[in-house]
């Protein structure tokens, strides 16, 4: 399920403008245009992850278009909200100040989330970012590593199987 | 029908049994690789695929593959931080396994000087510990075409 969330958008000439994904149809009508657009590939559905833009009038509208007009509060819909604990210890991280312990807290948190907000199923293998971002998602460990070896990324990432606490190890 | 190829048949050392194999990693990107020889304790407690120690990273960056931080579940329920790459599996004892050898997970964590081979690779093949006799056989099924 991808979450809806209005972020709260701001806009100075007055003008309230609609936020996040396009308004879902309510008649029989527009329903059928949903639809075929939908499947036409014309329109995102609900579920496509849009990389969290925002939408004005059914087109994109990058916040970098319009960056004296508009200024955004909310969060990216790539991410998920991670606690506030998780939060601390990324600063940590950042300064370079973690233990061992803190980093596999942290870890743990960020995988925590990540699943319940991608609505992860539990066994899966995946990389991600340190701000929960999925880089890469298999269902076996080679899979997962055959898929990220060699290539860059500009964030750190990490591996980790969902609901367990650890990559492998001693059973 | 099916017979068994032998792999690889030993006495235990030092009461574990051991074995010598051949783990090369490559960079996909440049095709550069470094391989690492070493004894592999075959571990049934490790559910993994190869676990080496950590300072072999070096020689691992060194082709260009950087290893991805992740964890490790070690004895007494605790996690560790760990890194891994893929590697293939291409040597046991004298047996060449067919190229590019067994994909794996390779695990680099701690400073023990021997490696481990844990569930991942030993699933390819049959291994049977003679205890009393402290003896070990790895064999693999192979399955011939029905007439």
């Amino acid at each position: 399920m991808a979450l809806y969330i209005s972020s709260d958008v701001t806009v100075f000439d007055g003008e309230q403008l609609p936020t996040g994904r396009p308004l879902l149809p309510t008649t029989t009508i527009e329903q059928e245009i949903y639809e075929f657009e939908r499947k036409q590939r014309l329109r995102p559905g609900p579920s496509i992850d849009t990389g969290g833009e925002f939408f004005l009038g059914g087109l994109p509208l990058r916040l970098k278009d319009h960056p004296d007009k508009i200024k955004c509060t909310g969060f990216s819909l790539n991410n998920p909200w991670l606690p506030a604990n998780a939060l601390k210890l990324l600063n940590k991280l950042k300064k370079a100040a973690i233990t061992e312990k803190e980093l596999v807290k942290l870890m743990e948190l960020i995988a925590e989330r990540a699943s319940v907000h991608f609505q992860l199923t539990e066994g899966k293998f995946v990389a991600m970012t340190f701000h929960g971002q999925i880089v890469e998602v298999s269902d076996t460990r080679v899979s997962l590593l055959k898929k990220i070896q060699g290539r860059k990324y500009r964030e750190q990432i990490f591996v980790w199987r969902i609901g367990f606490n650890a990559f492998s190890g001693r059973i | 029908m099916s017979f068994e190829q032998r792999i690889f048949e030993d006495h235990y050392t030092h009461r574990r049994p051991y074995v010598r194999a051949k783990v090369v990693i490559v960079d996909p990107e440049t095709g550069r690789q470094t391989t690492i020889e070493k004894d592999f304790w075959i571990d049934t407690g490790f559910d993994g695929g190869i676990h080496v120690a950590q300072f072999h990273m070096s020689d691992i960056t060194l082709i260009g593959v950087s290893p991805v931080l992740g964890s490790i579940g070690v004895a007494g329920g605790k996690t560790n931080i760990a890194y891994r790459c893929l590697a293939y599996l291409q040597q046991i004892g004298d047996h060449e396994l067919s190229m590019p050898g067994i994909e794996a997970e390779l695990v680099l964590h701690g400073s023990d000087r021997h490696g481990l081979l844990g569930l991942e690779i030993l699933k390819h093949w049959t291994v049977k510990f003679d205890g009393p006799n402290e003896f070990f056989t790895i064999t693999s099924a192979l399955h011939a075409l029905k007439e």
